[in-house]
């Protein structure tokens, strides 16, 4: 039996989803180039009625040079000039709808076809960069192996199997990145990339490059790519967009460009059994909490993090209990930058904390509940260094014009598009989208949660309006 | 010169008494008319009383007695003319009509009888006999008003019917008034009762402002009367009415705004924050839930309007239309809280004129 707001049956069903959609893989793959291919074949169906036109109207333009050929026209009854006549404005007719049916296709190709031109540079420089790295060794590798005995040969079989562990990431990207702009170009990912797009205009001036979002079977940076964000499947829907948030997050705190979030990080490094990896984790995670709020949050504790209160303990990786409170605590934070707390943003950010502290005590099953619920509570704020950490990183984040934080507007821009696709209305407008994306996903999240709406009809939905109503914005 | 009989001397002080009471009757031209016309039945009564007193020693006797009840009557009819008197010359920059339309707000939602407004130089104050609410002055200002929950609390109490027509004798809210027992405790829980409609009615607006205003520090917040608990105790209850909310609405903001606004405030103020026991916990419970069954449009719901009215005072925007005087008043206090060393009195007179736009032909 189920509860109502109970974290597993939501995982479940997103599961389901996934399982859905991974089955139709072949089903979609047969989409691929689909408008073209429609393109294609309306050419060939218009191509006979084209060239009935041409002899209607060569026979009449012969007609018309020829004046005795015209009384005969007329008298012959097997060539039907009248019948040609009175047929000819609905064939015109109907050959320019064709005419159009191609365009639009092809047009709709065009647009799922994503331009890689304006960061195709920057793409180029750091591939080439990482290659070099790789090719360097290789050389190294090769003038040893050439040139040092046979004795060395198992050292340099070890150097080759180093060689080979450090190419892995960057094979696999390249098979990432190609597949992953087919998959955006077919249109396969249901346009949710283009989406996240758009978001990540939110995020400009954060990182030194615009990133360019792309599928992939695991969320990340990309390694050999600067400026690829890979989105992780099962997350290519509208419910896993924001989680793009961390990412960026954890780019921005890579870059160590931002003196006073170098400070943070290294004063958090010393107070804890863990390493600079581990606290840039937690200030991407606060980082996406403050720019995108609820809906972060949302797809974080929902979809992604584990409410396991035992993982192991690792020097390099916060454990998920404990990346889930610096979500909640960044969300509880308040102040100017963050939406006023007491009406219904309160409601909903506690709804989803006892959401996850029900889905805790859940996973640890009637023995270890209490235990459960009492680590990802934390310990006491003074004895808490997760708190202190949050605030400071919320600190950092608001010294910054460019980092934009999810306030009271973007909640009362949620709120707005909350009553749109509830009351089924037109929305609010999609300008600026890069502030819109995080306000519908936030309405989509609330409408999901506490109004039980199919997550699939709802993200089809979504996706309908941003298909459809965003005309006249540039993107 | 004839020397004047006992008998005499009764008659010149029954002119007196009479005297008086025509002196009343001009007044009632400056009490509203709704009220002037029972308080002038009353007056004309009691000098038909005054008349037909008997002479001798009963006479005596009765003529006391009706120095006593013309002395009340005299301090009811002042007070209301005091009121009319203040209004119409603006000394209570619009206050009571704040407070008035208030009240008339929360008596309709209860459907309960209406309450007039009074004034009194003392605390806040209901007369339950004859149906009047007195609002201190001096010193009425739209941060007091949340405190007027409270008379409103005692008043419903009385009268909140039971939500079943056929049960309409039934007083859900009195039923929580221990018939038995001693009369201190009683009048405690009479107390409590009050606290915790109005916290119902007004959300954390009514503690916050008990607690900025009127709570004593420390030491005094632990002194009980025979007439009211102590102050902590009805802290304590407070609280646990904002939980108790939360917990029956499904909407945590209440325990929210109790723990970010409410207990810091009363932490600061009383060393530390006051923790309910079972009997409190219990009547809090039972408040919520007698409210919440018999006349849940009491139920506060204001917050999300009330943070929109903070900001349109930190902006000291123009009139929002059709925010109701109580999410004016919490989003005046929200305000007032982010703003401690701010003088008050520059955003006072924009929160009356936001109640006031709110008000069926009230002008901002």
């Amino acid at each position: 039996m189920t509860h109502p707001g109970e974290l597993l049956p939501l995982r479940l069903t997103a599961l389901e989803q996934d399982i859905n959609t991974v089955r139709a893989a072949v089903r979609r793959a047969k989409l691929r180039g689909q408008f073209i291919e429609k393109a294609t074949k309306r050419i060939r169906e218009c191509t006979p009625q084209l060239r009935g036109l041409r002899a209607t109207l060569n026979a009449l333009n012969d007609a018309m040079t020829e004046e005795p050929r015209i009384g005969e026209l007329i008298g012959e009854t097997s060539f039907k000039l009248d019948e040609y006549l009175r047929d000819l404005p609905d064939l015109t007719k109907e050959l320019v709808g064709a005419v159009q049916d191609v365009a639009d296709n092809l047009g709709r190709a065009a647009a799922t076809t994503v331009s890689i031109d304006d960061r195709s540079k920057a793409l180029e420089a750091s591939l080439e960069r990482r290659c070099d790295e790789l090719s360097n060794e290789l050389k190294e590798l090769r003038t040893k192996v050439d040139t040092e005995s046979h004795e060395k040969r198992r050292e340099h079989w070890k150097t080759y199997e180093v060689l080979l562990v450090k190419a892995r990431p960057v094979f696999c990207e390249y098979v990432d990145f190609l597949g992953g702009l087919t998959v955006r170009d077919t249109g396969l990912d249901d346009r949710v990339c283009e989406m996240t797009d758009a978001l990540l205009n939110r995020f400009v001036g954060t990182t030194p490059q615009k990133s360019l979002p792309l599928p992939a079977r695991q969320a990340g940076l990309g390694y050999a790519l600067d400026s690829v964000v890979l989105l992780g499947f099962p997350e290519w829907s509208i419910w896993g967009i924001p989680l793009v948030g961390h990412e960026i997050g954890l780019a921005y705190a890579n870059d160590q460009n931002d003196p006073r979030l170098v400070e943070l990080i290294r004063t958090y490094v010393a107070k804890g059994a863990h390493n600079e990896e581990y606290v840039r984790q937690l200030v991407a995670d606060a980082f996406a909490a403050y720019t995108l709020g609820f809906c972060y949050a949302c797809a974080a504790l929902l979809l992604r993090l584990s409410p396991r209160h035992d993982q192991e303990h690792r020097y390099d990786e916060p454990p998920d209990i404990d990346r889930a409170r610096v979500i909640m605590f960044t969300l509880r934070a308040g102040g100017d930058t963050a939406p006023e707390s007491g009406g219904t943003y309160s409601d909903d950010v506690e709804r989803l904390g006892e959401m996850w502290e029900a889905a805790v005590r859940e996973r640890a099953g009637k023995a270890m509940a209490d235990e459960a619920a009492a680590q990802a509570a934390g310990p006491p704020p003074h004895q808490d260094w997760l708190d202190d950490f949050v605030r400071e990183a919320i600190e950092v984040f608001r010294g910054l014009r460019l980092i934009r934080p999810f306030d009271d507007d973007r909640w009362a821009g949620a709120m707005g598009w909350y009553e749109a696709l509830r009351d089924e209305e037109a929305g609010p407008s999609w300008h600026p989208v890069d502030d819109t994306v995080p306000d519908v996903l936030t309405a989509a999240w609330r409408r999901r949660l506490f109004d039980g709406a199919s997550p699939e009809e709802l993200a089809t939905k979504v996706m309908e309006r941003w298909t459809t109503d965003r005309k006249g914005v540039s993107r | 010169m004839p020397t004047p009989e006992l008998a005499d001397l009764l008659r010149f002080r029954k002119d007196a008494g009479r005297a008086r009471l025509a002196d009343l009757i001009h007044l009632l031209p400056y009490v509203d008319d709704e009220r002037s016309a029972n308080l002038r039945v009353r007056i004309e009564k009691q000098d038909s009383q005054l008349v037909a007193q008997a002479d001798g020693e009963v006479g005596w006797r009765e003529l006391e007695e009706s120095a006593g009840d013309t002395g009340r009557l005299i301090e009811e009819v002042l007070a209301l003319v005091m009121t009319g008197l203040l209004r119409e010359q603006g000394l209570d920059a619009g206050v009571f009509d704040v407070a008035e339309a208030l009240l008339a707000h929360l008596t309709s939602l209860a459907a309960v009888p209406a309450i007039a407004l009074g004034r009194t130089q003392d605390m806040e104050s209901i007369d339950r006999t004859r149906g009047t609410v007195a609002l201190r002055f001096p010193g009425a200002r739209v941060w007091e008003l949340p405190v007027l929950c409270h008379e409103f609390g005692h008043h419903v109490t009385a009268h909140l019917k039971h939500i079943e027509p056929e049960l309409n004798k039934i007083r859900p809210l009195e039923r929580l008034v221990p018939a038995k027992g001693p009369e201190r405790d009683r009048r405690h829980v009479e107390e409590l009762l009050a606290d915790a409609v109005a916290t119902i009615c007004a959300g954390p607006t009514y503690p916050l402002a008990c607690l900025c205003l009127r709570v004593p520090d420390a030491s005094g917040a632990n002194r009980t009367t025979d007439t009211h608990p102590s102050w902590r105790d009805r802290v304590a209850l407070m609280r646990e009415v904002l939980d108790a909310l939360s917990a029956r609405s499904g909407k945590p903001r209440y325990r929210t705004l109790r723990r970010t606004q409410v207990d810091p405030v009363a932490g600061a103020l009383l060393g530390e924050v006051p923790a309910a026991d079972a009997r409190l916990a219990d009547l809090a419970d039972q408040a919520v839930q007698t409210i919440d069954k018999h006349c849940p449009a009491l139920v506060y719901a204001g917050a999300d309007s009330a943070i929109e009215i903070e900001k349109s005072l930190t902006r000291r925007s123009a009139v929002p239309s059709g925010v109701m005087p109580l999410a004016v008043l919490d989003g005046a206090w929200r305000w007032r809280l982010k703003h401690p060393g701010d003088d008050p009195n520059s955003v006072a007179a924009l929160v009356v004129a936001y109640c006031r736009a709110w008000i069926p032909g009230g002008r901002s």
